[in-house]
């Protein structure tokens, strides 16, 4: 006659139910009672919303060699939040993370959106004023080179200053 | 707030007389914004989130747009109050749960309302009566106009307005619409339709919103993405699938009428029946029954009555709003009997 299975979780009860998980590529089997199933799968159920679904999307776009260790280091450093509290809860601390969490976001966008850039009135104006800016910068750079071949370097400092200025104003828009 | 005055008050979009009134319920649109500088809800301790929900009620009340608007501290209400809100679809049952530092202020129509801490610092939704989106849209596009003076919104150029959750970024736009869809549902054709809306960026969901199941044959259709996409351009797209169902709808309403003719007025007049003379009656029960009465007015299979009340009935006869009219707090069992006598009143039967 065979043995009857005990229950591992309860180890109580005769195991009636057997599970088989995969996780992490490997088979995980489980052998338990009716009474713990039912509590497994009623945690399981709670467990499984909007959050997890977005942590599974941000799992798989997450940056390639992303090691475990570096999601618990806080991402925003006005809020504090890191990669982990975010899959974990499937939401952003507060504004900034939009930007420290930039590039596990924008695969993330991708795929919920299937796009990552907003469009918008205010998106556009924003597109025009960069390129502005750019066409400025070009044209700056080139003063410089001239003055500097003209050794004009009174002249080329203030450039190289207005330069540096304009290059802070587009990396502050982007 | 005094609640008490909207008991026995009907919110404009209840009122039937929309566009489509026969098919479409109401039409919705809500922004999710944040203001900028403040940790979103979830992340926020309780400190920050009341210092939130002050700086919003007080900015919203120096905006004349919202003159004659009520706020209300939802900490200073019950369980049925809250219900009450939810089944009057001025607000979601998430935004019932910590309610100690939750607000929310509401139009005297019922119109507009802005949610202040649910998922976002700010919700700001308007319905409409029938299927009007774009009347919806304009209305909270110009709130959020007024609401963009007062206050700074979290924003960046590459994500548009910031929300807590990724699903809500960029336009923070979602619109929707409640189709009640029983011919589509006799036919069997419905899930078929709604899984193939699933693929267009769009959702489905029941009576009663985010988590809920479809009863009375009532389906609420929305978009799901929103980012990458101008506001009318997501409105726009959803307005077209949604004249592609009234469309079907209506014919299949038509076929089947036709085709079955005398099995169809008779289940439409046995829920008639039903209604009139049940002493007991579940919530349900009652849902499933009046979506057959609704059919046939629309129809005008039976006369005499109007769609606001069945719209209403639909509304009213909900625990929380059931338990606010009787001003106590009333078991299952109560409330089954309560219903059944308001259903029998309304319907016009000597009790």
């Amino acid at each position: 006659m065979f043995k009857k299975m005990v229950c591992e979780i309860c180890g109580a009860s005769e195991a009636t139910v057997h599970l088989t998980e995969i996780a992490n590529d490997q088979v995980m089997k489980m052998h338990i009672c009716q009474k713990c199933a039912k509590e497994k799968g009623a945690q399981m159920e709670a467990n499984f919303g909007l959050a997890d679904l977005l942590g599974g999307l941000a799992d798989f776009g997450g940056l390639p060699g992303s090691a475990a260790k570096k999601e618990s280091k806080p991402e925003c450093r006005k809020c504090g939040m890191t990669y982990k509290d975010f899959k974990k809860s499937g939401k952003l601390g507060c504004d900034e993370c939009y930007e420290a969490l930039e590039g596990y976001l924008i695969p993330l966008m991708k795929r919920i959106h299937g796009v990552n850039q907003h469009v918008s009135q205010e998106y556009i104006k924003f597109k025009k004023a960069v390129s502005k800016d750019e066409k400025e910068l070009q044209k700056l750079k080139t003063d410089l080179t001239r003055l500097i071949k003209a050794e004009n370097f009174e002249q080329a400092a203030i450039i190289r200053d207005a330069i540096k200025n304009l290059e802070k104003k587009i990396k502050d828009k982007q | 707030m005094s609640l008490g005055k909207n008991t026995g008050r009907t919110g404009e979009w209840l009122k039937g007389n929309g566009p489509d009134g026969d098919i479409v319920l109401s039409s919705r649109v809500r922004l999710a914004r944040n203001v900028a500088g403040h940790p979103f809800f979830h992340w926020a301790d309780d400190i920050q989130r009341k210092s939130v929900r002050n700086l919003c009620h007080k900015k919203i009340t120096d905006i004349s747009l919202f003159n004659g608007s009520t706020f209300v501290d939802l900490s200073d209400l019950g369980i049925v109050d809250l219900k009450f809100l939810i089944e009057r679809h001025l607000m979601g049952p998430e935004h019932a749960k910590e309610a100690e530092s939750k607000g929310l202020c509401v139009d005297q129509r019922e119109i507009l309302s802005i949610l202040v801490n649910e998922e976002d610092h700010l919700r700001v939704q308007v319905m409409q009566s029938g299927f009007n989106l774009q009347e919806a849209w304009r209305i909270a596009s110009k709130a959020d106009e007024e609401l963009k003076k007062n206050l700074e919104f979290a924003f960046s150029p590459r994500w548009g307005y910031l929300t807590a959750c990724p699903t809500n970024v960029g336009t923070g736009l979602r619109a929707s619409v409640m189709l009640h869809l029983p011919a589509l549902s006799m036919s069997g054709q419905i899930q078929r339709a709604l899984e193939a809306i699933t693929k267009l960026g769009l959702a489905v969901r029941g009576l009663h919103g985010e988590g809920t199941k479809a009863s009375g044959n009532f389906y609420q259709i929305s978009n799901q993405v929103t980012l990458g996409r101008s506001e009318e351009d997501l409105i726009d797209n959803l307005e077209k699938i949604i004249s592609k169902f009234i469309d079907k709808e209506t014919n299949m309403r038509q076929h089947i009428y036709q085709t079955n003719r005398d099995q169809f007025v008779d289940r439409i007049w046995r829920s008639m029946g039903l209604l009139q003379s049940a002493r007991i009656i579940t919530s349900d029960e009652t849902i499933r029954l009046l979506s057959a009465i609704r059919l046939g007015v629309d129809m005008e299979i039976i006369p005499g009555l109007s769609r606001q009340l069945i719209n209403e009935l639909f509304i009213s006869t909900q625990p929380g709003h059931l338990q606010k009219m009787e001003g106590k707090i009333l078991s299952a069992g109560e409330r089954d009997i309560k219903r059944a006598e308001l259903i029998r009143r309304k319907l016009n039967v000597n009790p």
